[in-house]
């Protein structure tokens, strides 16, 4: 007898009509099997290896999106690899042009781990120096010169990052800067007059003249040992960017030169009628920047047109000189090897200031 | 000595520290924080260098660092708000999302800081909510405008920066009035709506906006603010209204009852004291008259000019850009300023009769528009056709009941605003429904007859006409257009009804000169600032005084006095409305004589009120018709009552039925776990399922148990219930 009440609804199971129903997943049908199915891992049996090698350029580009990534050694491992692979790709050229790798090199300025910092700054000395006096830099100075604004702009970011010992490196990449590519360093609105500013803050003269002092609370004494090496070593770049910023490099003249252009020009003024020899002197009026705004030509004349040795020096006069001085002459009193080099400093200033003023 | 040299020499490793100590001692921090405003200033042009593709994190940071302690150096950061605005200004299209919201955040956080004033921030955000392409900002603008608008009216209205946003938002509004894809005034109607709505602006100005917003040539912008004209006090009142509940929730009883069961401590004594203080102020703030609560419609500078050009505009010419509903909008608000304003804008009435068929979609609400678009200013012939029209389509045997209420309803509406509009053929047709099955219809007819018994019965059947009113017809003069009934103090024959009685009660005691005087004089009493004075024997003097002049003024035949006069001005003078509800019996002379033999003292103002609001509750419960041209027309007015056939019963169980479909049925937990999992049959279905011969035997001997055998057996069946087996 059909006494179980599971038969009988097992039987009328089968003869339920299904709804269908808009809106609704299709029900499934009796004799559906479900293919899905999970799996903890999966094992590939076979790994394909593939005979041909990557070629230099994608494992460069990998090597520079690394530049990215999380994991400072890893950084630093990448920095490695693009050295190593432009140190042997002399003769070839590099595998991707100076204008890719440069300006992903550039936000490593502002590295937080201090090895990358380090590696950054070999890669750089290394590459840009000459072998000898016949071969060229493997990163020629001209693929430098160009994408100067940019290494400029992290240069001033690292010169007022709040980490110190970002500050202290800031100004190795600087002087690496003021070594290729001279100069160009410290032409236009970027390089002079934002630079000083950076300058002064860096080295707590920004209130010198005022009478407020050197610096009061900070982080330059905090640490004594390091912090007179980080000092002196910003003086000795304070002294270099000054001399190349300030004094015209004075050629040797011989009377058998004939490339000698005093003697062919008609008055000594002639350079200042001729076409310029640098590109875009008139940047800082940003003439053809979509927004004009932002930069903020004068403050004080501070970040106006640097472009010529003259009105570096006008500017330096005008805003810039009496807190430096003040500053320069607190170092000098501390004295020691610090106080030496803020000397040399003072002396470097003093030259470049008083020609100007015998000129005149 | 030592250690606080180095304390004081701490290392700068993150900026929150920073920030810490220069918002502490702002001077000796100065360097430090040069140093970060320049690397700001790097990072700043880092970001210019290449606005995408990049990492704004630390930028952000330092964002947040230079707004927070920008008040501490303000001769340092003085450009920073306006590169804050530039930033935003020129690259808000191109901005990392994360970037731009700290850069508005930056912004309105420097503006509760006054480091900027609201205008700047104000000019800077509502220039980026208009153009932006971005959903997420725009609405974080929008919520830092109104809320700052809002921040600044709090306390007082701040009247100049309203003026000065209003002016802008006017600017915008007007801008793209005449271009029809211009959104922007969108915008400038959400912000005015906002701050409409939650009290912020409540005057003139603010209503010009969405005046001009409504005569825009735009759709969306056009239908916001006719939108705002239709709704926004409504709005308004349900603000104010979940206002009110909030302060429910935390009454005071409750409070007590807390402060006495709880422990007491000093916190909780000075909770309660603050809520104290806040209940007394909200009842304070409650009773208080807000002195500036207008409706909208009623703050319209030419209400004349507004309705005629939206008419013209969006109307009158055949433009078919606007939908149908956005058409409706535009003939519910001209309507509603007709009716509320008696204007005339005599297009409309010749435009309506074009919609008023039953095939029409949404007839009702154009039903509704007639209505309202008649006042007793309209002439009559320009209401017949209308009411022509609507009989024809709406009233006759071969239409659906409902079609005919609606018909028969929007007629007695129209009538009740202009009786003139009406010829006694028509009306007799149609008040012939009466006797009609459908009982919307029926309703519909004897209201309408109801209407006419009031206002002129002589166009009524003679057996339509009733008792009262034929009584009533020999003293009622007939109806003429442009007849302004005299105006009257709503409730004054009440006043004076309640006067003779007291007169006949005190007559009854006797002295009835002398008591009358009296009593006018403890009416004034604690009402005028003169009886608080010293001397209260000379301002009996004087009040002896003035009942005399009001003698003089009574020979004079119905010059009202001074004071009823105020009365009056106080009372709004009702034209219309007011006659309507006078019973008409009584002659001109008798309604007006106590407004002229007596200066109503603020006691018999205050009993008037009370009287009033007696009769208007009698009103309200007896289903006499009480219109007034201002107010809103509702639509269940037209449709009549709802009826709900055996049909429709039908559709609802099916959608009962629908409902139930598919989902499982409720039942026992155990049922249903029985149901699913393999089980032998429980003794619940073996009992079921026995066979019927098996049982007969049991039940054959439980009819012969003996007593005492039954009695074992229940005491058996309780105990096992007791156990629990």
């Amino acid at each position: 007898m059909g006494s179980s009440s599971k038969k009988k609804k097992e039987k009328q199971k089968d003869f339920a009509k299904p709804k269908l129903r808009v809106g609704k997943t299709k029900p499934k049908a009796d004799n559906h099997t479900s293919t899905s199915f999970k799996s903890k891992a999966v094992v590939v049996g076979h790994q394909s290896l593939n005979a041909a090698a990557p070629t230099a350029q994608t494992q460069l580009k990998h090597n520079l999106t690394l530049l990215n990534h999380h994991s400072h050694t890893t950084r630093r491992d990448s920095l490695a690899h693009i050295a190593s692979v432009l140190s042997s790709s002399q003769s070839a050229g590099p595998p991707l042009p100076f204008s890719v790798i440069l300006p992903a090199l550039a936000p490593l300025i502002l590295d937080t781990a201090a090895p990358v910092r380090t590696q950054l700054l070999t890669l750089l000395t290394n590459l840009t120096k000459p072998k000898d006096l016949r071969q060229d830099a493997i990163i020629p100075a001209d693929a430098v010169r160009m994408h100067t604004p940019r290494f400029l702009l992290y240069i001033h970011s690292a010169m007022t990052h709040i980490s110190a010992d970002i500050r202290a490196d800031s100004t190795n990449f600087l002087a690496l800067l003021l070594n290729v590519v001279g100069e160009e360093a410290v032409r236009g609105a970027k390089g002079w007059g934002k630079t000083l500013k950076c300058w002064m803050v860096l080295l707590g003269w920004e209130s010198a003249k005022s009478g407020a002092g050197v610096r009061t609370s900070t982080i330059e004494f905090s640490d004594p040992g390091k912090n007179k090496k980080a000092s002196q070593q910003h003086l000795s770049v304070l002294k270099q960017f000054l001399t190349i910023g300030m004094l015209v490099a004075e050629e040797p003249v011989s009377n058998l030169d004939i490339g000698r252009n005093d003697l062919l020009r008609p008055h000594q003024y002639t350079e200042l009628y001729l076409l310029p020899r640098t590109s875009n002197i008139y940047a800082h009026l940003s003439l053809f920047a979509t927004s004009v705004a932002v930069e903020n030509v004068n403050e004080e004349d501070a970040e106006g047109s640097a472009e010529d040795c003259d009105s570096r020096k006008r500017i330096m006069k005008n805003v810039f000189e009496g807190n430096i001085r003040a500053g320069l002459l607190a170092r000098i009193q501390e004295g020691g090897e610090v106080g030496r080099q803020a000397g040399g400093v003072l002396k470097i200033l003093d030259k470049a200031l008083n020609t100007t003023d015998m000129e005149a | 000595m030592v250690k606080r040299k180095r304390t004081a020499l701490e290392k700068q490793t993150n900026l929150p520290s920073l920030q810490n100590q220069i918002r502490r001692d702002p001077p000796s921090y100065r360097d430090d924080f040069l140093i970060q405003y320049r690397h700001y200033e790097s990072q700043r042009d880092i970001f210019l260098a290449q606005p995408d593709g990049y990492d704004s994190d630390p930028f952000i940071e330092q964002l947040a660092f230079i707004t927070h302690v920008a008040d501490c150096y303000p001769a340092v950061t003085a450009r920073f708000p306006q590169d804050l605005a530039e930033l935003l200004l020129h690259h808000h299209n191109t901005l990392e999302p994360d970037l731009r919201e700290k850069l508005v955040q930056c912004l309105v956080q420097l503006r509760n800081k006054d480091v900027i004033p609201s205008t700047a921030l104000l000019q800077t955000l509502f220039p980026i909510l208009t153009t932006t392409h971005s959903k997420h900002l725009r609405s974080q603008l929008y919520q830092s405008i109104v809320s700052d608008i809002r921040n600044a009216n709090a306390k007082t209205k701040n009247h100049r920066l309203n003026k000065t946003v209003q002016g802008v938002l006017f600017n915008v509004v007007e801008a793209g009035k005449s271009t029809p894809d211009a959104t922007v005034g969108l915008w400038a109607v959400k912000v005015t709506r906002e701050l409409w709505k939650r009290g912020v602006w409540d005057d003139a100005r603010t209503v010009e906006i969405i005046k001009e917003a409504s005569l825009s040539a735009n759709a969306k912008v056009m239908s916001g603010g006719v939108r705002f004209f239709l709704g926004v006090d409504k709005e308004k009142e349900e603000m104010d209204e979940s206002d009110d509940e909030e302060d429910y929730s935390e009454s005071l009883s409750k409070l007590k009852h807390q402060a006495g069961v709880n422990k007491k401590t000093k916190k909780k004594q000075t909770q309660m004291d603050r809520a104290i203080d806040k209940l007394k102020k909200k009842e304070k703030n409650k009773h208080k008259a807000s002195p500036l609560n207008f409706s909208a419609l009623h703050l319209l500078h030419d209400p004349q000019g507004f309705a005629e050009s939206l008419y013209t505009m969006h109307l009158a010419k055949n433009n078919n850009k606007l939908s149908m509903e956005q058409k409706l909008l535009v003939l519910q608000l001209v309507s509603r300023l007709i009716g509320l304003h008696k204007l005339t804008v005599i297009g409309i009435y010749s435009y309506l009769l074009k919609y008023l068929t039953p095939r029409q979609r949404e007839v009702t609400r154009f039903l509704v528009a007639a209505a309202q678009a008649t006042h007793d200013h309209v002439p009559p012939d320009l209401l017949e056709p209308i009411i022509r029209k609507i009989a024809d389509e709406f009233v006759s045997e071969g239409v659906a009941g409902e079609v005919a209420t609606a018909g028969l309803n929007s007629i007695r509406e129209i009538c009740a605003r202009q009786p003139l509009a009406m010829n006694d053929g028509l009306l007799q047709d149609l008040t012939a429904y009466k006797g009609s099955k459908d009982k919307g219809v029926m309703m519909a007819a004897r209201s309408l007859i109801g209407l006419y018994r009031d206002v002129a019965p002589e166009m009524l059947k003679r057996k339509d006409r009733g008792k009262t009113a034929t009584m009533e017809m020999k003293s009622k003069e007939k109806l003429r257009f442009g007849e302004e009934a005299p105006g009257t103090i709503e409730g004054l024959d009440l006043l004076e009804k309640w006067y003779e009685e007291q007169k006949a009660k005190k007559g009854e005691e006797g002295g009835e000169e002398e008591v009358d005087g009296d009593d006018d004089d403890q009416a004034w009493e604690g009402w005028d600032v003169e009886s608080d004075s010293d001397d209260s024997g000379s301002w009996i003097a004087v009040a002896s005084d003035d009942e005399k002049d009001i003698e003089i003024s009574d020979s004079e035949d119905e010059k009202p006095s001074a004071r009823s006069k105020k009365a009056r001005a106080d009372d709004e003078p009702v034209a219309n409305g007011g006659s309507a509800e006078q019973p008409a019996a009584e002659s001109e002379g008798n309604i007006m004589s106590l407004a002229t033999t007596k200066i109503l003292t603020p006691a018999d103002l205050a009993n008037l009120a009370k009287m009033r609001a007696q009769t208007d509750l009698q009103k309200a419960s007896s289903k006499t018709i009480t219109l007034k041209n201002e107010d809103e027309v509702d639509q269940s007015i037209i449709e009549g009552p709802k009826t709900r056939g055996k049909s429709d019963k039908e559709a609802r169980l099916a959608a009962v039925m629908e409902g139930r479909e598919g989902r499982e049925k409720y039942s026992s937990k155990r049922g249903k776990a029985l149901a699913e999992k393999p089980h032998s049959t429980t003794n619940k279905e073996k009992a079921r399922r026995k066979n019927f011969m098996m049982t007969l035997g049991q039940a054959k001997k439980k009819q012969k148990r003996s007593l005492m055998d039954h009695r074992r057996i229940l005491k058996a069946h309780v105990e096992r219930q007791k156990k629990g087996k």
